[in-house]
């Protein structure tokens, strides 16, 4: 807090507004440039930048999960419940959903050379269409509902959403797998495009898993159970 | 390999030895018996027998440092990152979840979680930095602190790291006043995104156009909320504390 009051050199150069934007760096370079040569409201910008510090000391994260739950999310072996509600934090907190990417890439670098009787001996199944594309969704720009095929493989159906993701060009990739059998403990969804590996993302509970921020291409996605290997050859997210 | 019973008869140090030699055969790709490991960390986890942790964290000591040397990077202190790697696996790694896990294989990949979450909380408690940009009007077109009298009128905003424990250690009690000073929805989601989420001004916007129609509504908001919670005589008392 400052015990001198200061006079504005200019009144009206910068508001109370412009003197936030300053102190959160973001001022336009007009108010930036008065607010710089101006005591009085450099002084306002500068403890509003101090109090804007201290309440994101006090606040900042504090109600981000630990970073083991994201860790155990990206495992999929977080409970169902405890994973719905990371999942829904994950949607709205770019650092955690982050420090998920970074678990998903730390675990990818380990896959890229895949353990000994983890993947050996699966069988590999070709998803099929069940139905094809709807002529009126496919290459529907902008719209929510995106679009959805089902495949089937063996005894499992697996449903493929492509939409657009919440922000920029990229795509969202949803999947829902249904089983006859109980679902597997340990299935995990890869995206490849090129013959490189893009994504992994653990099935969760429920059957579902998503990519959610990936570049517009044609992707192949493997899913792997305990003891297959289902494989989608053609997932088009180019238009969404 | 061993008889199918053999594991559960063998002494810590046995089944160490026995655990190392199958792990080598695993790296070698050869065929190779998960039980010796399996019983080692079933005894260490589920019963907490103290030789077999002792001698779980040697057999896999090794692969746990390069999982957090990889996960660190060069500048973070590998021994802290290892023991706190640990004591998270130890903490977390129930008896349900060895249970619920896909063999040895499973448990390592928890234990390589662990070593990443272990660098993810050295990331988190490291000072934020704050989003200002005072150095770009103080030292623009290469005007250096030295010529330059306004790098020294005005004192950092930043917060001393002290501060930021203080702050951080007193969170549940200005938090709870932060929260009864807010009024509306508008402010909490405010408050909620830029403090809690720290999301830049126009994220916030631009996740929340239906409460607020441009950035600069964004701006009018955080100022109506920083002026009213330092006006708030709780908050100044914290303040005067963080700033004695």
């Amino acid at each position: 807090m400052t015990n001198r009051s200061p006079r504005c050199t200019d009144p009206g150069a910068s508001s109370p507004e412009d003197r936030i934007a300053q102190a959160r760096g973001e001022a336009p370079a007009a108010a930036a440039g008065h607010i710089a040569a101006c005591v009085a409201c450099q002084a306002d910008a500068v403890e509003q930048a101090r109090l804007g510090a201290l309440l994101g000391a006090a606040l900042f994260r504090h109600a981000c999960p630990p970073t083991h739950e994201i860790g155990e999310y990206a495992l999929g072996v977080l409970a169902p419940e405890a994973a719905q509600q990371l999942a829904t934090h994950l949607l709205d907190c770019p650092r955690c959903a982050l420090e998920r990417r970074t678990f998903a890439d730390f675990f990818k670098e380990e896959a890229a050379a895949p353990a000994i009787g983890l993947l050996t001996g699966l069988r590999r199944l070709l998803a099929v269409p069940l139905q094809p594309r709807s002529p009126a969704l496919t290459g529907l720009r902008g719209a929510d509902s995106g679009s959805s095929t089902t495949y089937a493989a063996g005894d499992l159906r697996l449903t493929i959403s492509v939409e657009r993701a919440p922000r920029g060009g990229n795509r969202l990739i949803a999947g829902l797998v249904e089983l006859d059998v109980e679902p597997a403990r340990t299935a995990l969804a890869s995206l490849y495009a090129d013959g490189r590996l893009v994504e992994t993302e653990p099935v969760d509970d429920l059957g579902s898993f998503s990519f959610a921020d990936v570049p517009p291409a044609r992707y192949v996605l493997e899913l792997a159970l305990d003891d297959a290997l289902v494989v989608v050859e053609d997932v088009n997210a180019q238009q969404a | 390999m061993l008889d199918a019973d053999a594991p559960r008869t063998l002494s810590a140090a046995e089944l160490c030895r026995r655990c190392r030699e199958e792990t080598a055969r695993f790296r070698r790709r050869e065929p190779h018996d998960d039980r010796p490991c399996l019983d080692l960390i079933r005894r260490a986890v589920n019963e907490r027998d103290d030789p077999c942790w002792q001698a779980l964290t040697e057999v896999y000591g090794d692969q746990v440092a390069a999982w957090c040397r990889r996960a660190g990077g060069a500048t973070a202190d590998l021994d802290e990152l290892v023991a706190l790697a640990w004591a998270k696996f130890w903490q977390y790694f129930t008896p349900a979840k060895l249970a619920a896990s896909a063999g040895a294989a499973g448990v390592l990949r928890y234990l390589q979680m662990c070593a990443q979450s272990a660098a993810l909380d050295l990331v988190r408690a490291r000072p934020r930095e704050l989003p200002l940009e005072w150095g770009v009007s103080h030292h623009a077109e290469g005007a250096s602190r030295d010529h330059d009298p306004l790098a020294y009128r005005y004192p950092d905003p930043s917060p001393t790291p002290e501060e930021i424990v203080t702050a951080r250690a007193a969170g549940a009690e200005v938090r709870a006043v932060i929260g009864s000073l807010l009024r509306g929805e508008r402010e909490q989601v405010l408050v909620y995104l830029m403090y809690e989420l720290g999301l830049r001004s126009a994220e916030v916007q631009a996740k929340r156009p239906d409460l607020f129609a441009s950035v600069r509504e964004v701006y009018a908001t955080t100022r109506n909320v920083q002026d009213r919670l330092s006006r708030s005589a709780a908050l100044r008392a914290w303040l005067a504390r963080e700033q004695e």
